[in-house]
């Protein structure tokens, strides 16, 4: 049976250009929701439509979402297109390997931005009078954040720093009927786990590089849908400030 | 990117000064050429340039004049 749960629904999808974001934005437009589709490549954002059902229906917004300027005229446009969102989700991320002896504040800082700095201003726009309805954010966040990985730091502090302001924000949130958790997800199959995985290869020994003790093996982004679409929905309606793991099973 | 400057972000890399390299130098021999490099040579490329270099032609470099060639567009 082929579920409805996003009809008359609007959720805003940010990095739908790929991975994850482009998973979630076509598993949602299937279950009859209109996508709010964010991402910086114009180009690669409108590749993703031809995966969605009522692809006419959507919103492409290219857009950097660490242009902290931009935030304010992006969401006045949305509101005079007359959109209330119902919930969004923020995928867009990067996961530079960076070992200790060249992390610096300008690197840490651009992995902040996109993960941690972006995301807050996302629920801060998301929560403003008018903009939704209520309905559910959720954050990704990564197993990097529990489990460490050798020359991940900025990215799990960052992703730590995510499910901590979930957790928080749930507090505030829930005055306005919003509810806000994150997914944890473990090695997922995209562009930019790839690229991660490919630094790290050619100079893995045994055990020392990898995360360690994944009992399944890496998942397709498609595999992320479920949790994702479930915190979304309503089927979760009594869930707030929590973490929902898809890693595919620790040790 | 100047020599000067790759010269620092390698000196970095490797944990010793500016002043104790030379692009003669064999990478090998400064004691410090790990896996941790390696990787911290592609972070760089990738912050500079963005884009990711294959680890295997940072794993062919011999000299640290090997690794400035490297270290371009």
């Amino acid at each position: 049976m082929q579920m409805e749960r996003f009809r008359g629904k609007t959720v805003m999808v940010t990095g739908a250009s790929s991975g994850i974001g482009r998973a979630v934005a076509a598993a949602l437009s299937k279950e009859g929701g209109r996508v709010v589709l964010v991402a910086r490549n114009e180009e690669a954002l409108k590749a993703t439509l031809p995966m969605m059902d009522n692809r006419d229906a959507h919103i492409v917004v290219p857009f950097d979402l660490t242009n902290f300027e931009k935030y304010e005229m992006v969401f006045q446009n949305l509101r005079k297109k007359g959109v209330v969102l119902s919930g969004m989700v923020h995928c867009a991320g990067i996961a530079p390997v960076l070992p200790l002896r060249i992390l610096s504040r300008d690197n840490s800082f651009a992995v902040f931005d996109l993960h941690y700095f972006a995301f807050i201003e996302l629920v801060k726009y998301y929560q403003k009078k008018g903009m939704s309805d209520g309905g559910s954010i959720v954050g990704i966040s990564s197993i990097n954040a529990h489990v460490p990985q050798k020359c991940m730091t900025a990215y799990a502090a960052a992703k730590s720093a995510v499910e901590a302001a979930c957790r928080t924000m749930a507090i505030e949130l829930i005055e306005k009927n919003i509810r806000i958790n994150s997914v944890v997800v473990g090695g997922v199959n995209t562009n930019m786990a790839q690229e991660a995985g490919e630094a790290l290869a050619g100079i893995r020994r045994k055990g020392s590089e990898g995360l360690r003790g994944q009992l399944m093996d890496i998942a397709l982004p498609e595999q992320m849908t479920g949790p994702i679409l479930f915190l979304l929905s309503n089927e979760s309606s009594y869930i707030t400030g929590r973490e929902l793991y898809a890693d595919g099973g620790r040790l | 990117m100047t020599d000067e400057q790759k010269l620092e972000e390698i000196a970095n890399v490797l944990e010793m000064e500016v002043d104790e390299l030379n692009q003669e130098m064999v990478l090998d021999d400064t004691g410090t050429w790990d896996s941790v490099a390696v990787l911290s040579v592609i972070a760089i490329i990738n912050e500079k340039f963005n884009k990711f270099p294959d680890s295997k032609d940072i794993l062919e470099c011999n000299t640290i004049g090997d690794l400035m060639a490297i270290m371009s567009e």
